[in-house]
């Protein structure tokens, strides 16, 4: 069997095949609409009267001389019947050409004042919304300025809430000195429970980062914390749940 | 950028990265040489069969072994003979040849012819399942081929989406789609593939049983010559 010209016509047959396949694919897949084509607005007509349109038959060749003329004479007369009824459907048509063309004119005009009128009234629109929304989002920020001064003020009390009901129960140890800081994270649940308190910043002794700790322990729950995580839970998220308390060792007698 | 106009298939296979383009182009290959290859084959085995019936035929309405040897000298000499002639041609040659020889005797003969017609059989079992494992091949891997592009792709415009601030159904979906593309091309490289491998492996198994047949059967004939004489 001879191998080179056995594989001649397959090649040339796939070949044909797939370049036919991409010219089929890359001519007939496209995501396009069909475009609409603008349809003519009337249909134009000639008028034609029917003796124009019948081919003249030559007359046939006459013996009879005055019989001919006779005939002549008539087809004189009929043809200049003929004329005068086409100049006639001439002028007509003219004049209703003219007529069409002036009222089609009159619609377009009709037409684009209206476009124009819509575009103007669109923009206005538009100018209106923008105006409207750009008020209404300086709006929106004012009031969330407030809103935030109003939560950090929740915040502060509560905090402080926090901090007299610690230092309530908190005793110094007897190695502490005026001017010592221990900073403390407190993790609340919304029940208002203590879930773990850590030393942030350490004052440096040791009993007194203890006592903190311990004087959180033993209150565990704080009632205040509770009522904010209810009346607002956001704003118990956002920045109570993990609260950061300082403390801070004054007034002691030295 | 016109919506239709990214949306062609060309537009998509442009705005695809390099290596699904890459992947693209072999799959394209793959299709192409596959194609070559089933075509060649079809025509390969569908000779082969019209040969096959048309010489068991004229085998075995009773001509002359001499003469239907004669007969395929010519194509012997252009190197044309196939299938079950040159099985019938090999088989032949030898056992005249021994025969001349004078000495051997009848089972060395039988033994020579048959061994003759084995060498024959392998080498027309070569011809016809030559190519076969390409399809094999093409039929089972291309898509997995066009499936990696596809992810590839699709990865690529999830990884723009990642980047976008708005992300709107319409920043992925031409990436996604120009991904699918390479899918596509693998599934249209693999069905031919497939259906054309099961086909023609079927027939060429039905070929070679018809060939050992008659091999045996010729083998017997030659076999009853040996014992007459």
């Amino acid at each position: 069997m001879n191998n080179a010209s056995s594989y001649f016509l397959p090649v040339v047959i796939s070949l044909l095949f797939h370049g036919l396949l991409i010219a089929v694919l890359s001519f007939g897949w496209e995501a396009r609409e069909p475009e609409r084509k603008p349809m003519p607005q009337f249909v134009q007509a000639k008028l034609i009267s029917a003796e124009a349109l019948t081919p003249k038959k030559a007359a046939p060749p006459k013996v009879d001389l005055r019989e001919q003329r006779r005939q002549r004479e008539l087809e004189r007369q009929r043809k200049a019947e003929a004329e005068k009824k086409r100049r006639a459907a001439l002028e007509r048509k003219k004049k209703e050409e003219a007529e069409r063309k002036k009222k089609a004119e009159e619609a377009q005009r009709e037409k684009e004042r209206k476009e124009r009128e819509r575009k103007e009234k669109e923009r206005r629109e538009q100018l209106e919304r923008e105006r409207q929304s750009a008020f209404e989002e300086a709006l929106e920020e004012e009031e969330e300025l407030l809103e935030a001064r109003e939560d950090t003020q929740a915040v502060m009390s509560v905090a402080q809430a926090i901090q007299q009901r610690i230092e309530s129960v908190l005793s110094w140890p007897p190695s502490a000195r005026n001017g010592m800081v221990t900073e403390v994270k407190i993790n609340f649940v919304p029940t208002g429970r203590v879930v773990a308190a850590n030393i942030v910043k350490s004052s440096g002794n040791a009993a007194l980062d203890r006592a903190v700790l311990t004087a959180v322990r033993k209150v565990e729950v704080f009632p205040e914390v509770a009522e904010v995580a209810r009346e607002e839970p956001a704003l118990f998220e956002r920045q109570i749940r993990t609260t950061q308390l300082i403390f801070r060792v004054e007034g002691l007698r030295q | 950028m016109n919506a239709g106009e990214q949306l062609s298939l060309w537009g998509l296979i442009q705005n695809a990265s390099l290596l699904v383009q890459l992947v693209m182009l072999l799959l394209l290959l793959a299709s192409v040489v596959s194609w070559v290859m089933i075509i060649q084959r079809g025509l390969y085995l569908s000779r082969a069969k019209k040969a096959l019936t048309t010489f068991e035929r004229r085998f075995w309405s009773g001509a002359d072994l001499n003469q239907l040897f004669r007969e395929g000298n010519a194509r012997a000499e252009r190197g044309r003979t196939d299938g079950v002639e040159s099985l019938f041609r090999a088989g032949f040659t030898e056992f005249t040849r021994l025969r001349q020889q004078g000495r051997s005797s009848p089972e060395a003969v039988m033994e020579g012819t048959e061994r003759a017609m084995r060498v024959a059989m392998s080498r027309e079992q070569e011809k016809v399942e030559m190519n076969l494992p390409f399809l094999a091949t093409v039929g089972s891997v291309s898509p997995y081929i066009g499936l990696f592009g596809t992810v590839w792709g699709i990865m690529n415009s999830f990884r723009g989406l990642a980047t976008m601030h708005q992300a709107t159904i319409a920043t992925v979906a031409p990436g996604i789609s120009e991904a699918l593309v390479a899918t596509a091309m693998g599934l249209f490289a693999a069905i031919p593939a497939v259906m054309a491998y099961n086909r023609y492996s079927a027939k060429a198994e039905w070929l070679l049983s018809s060939y050992e047949t008659f091999a045996e059967e010729f083998s017997s004939i030659l076999h009853r010559k040996v014992h007459a004489s």
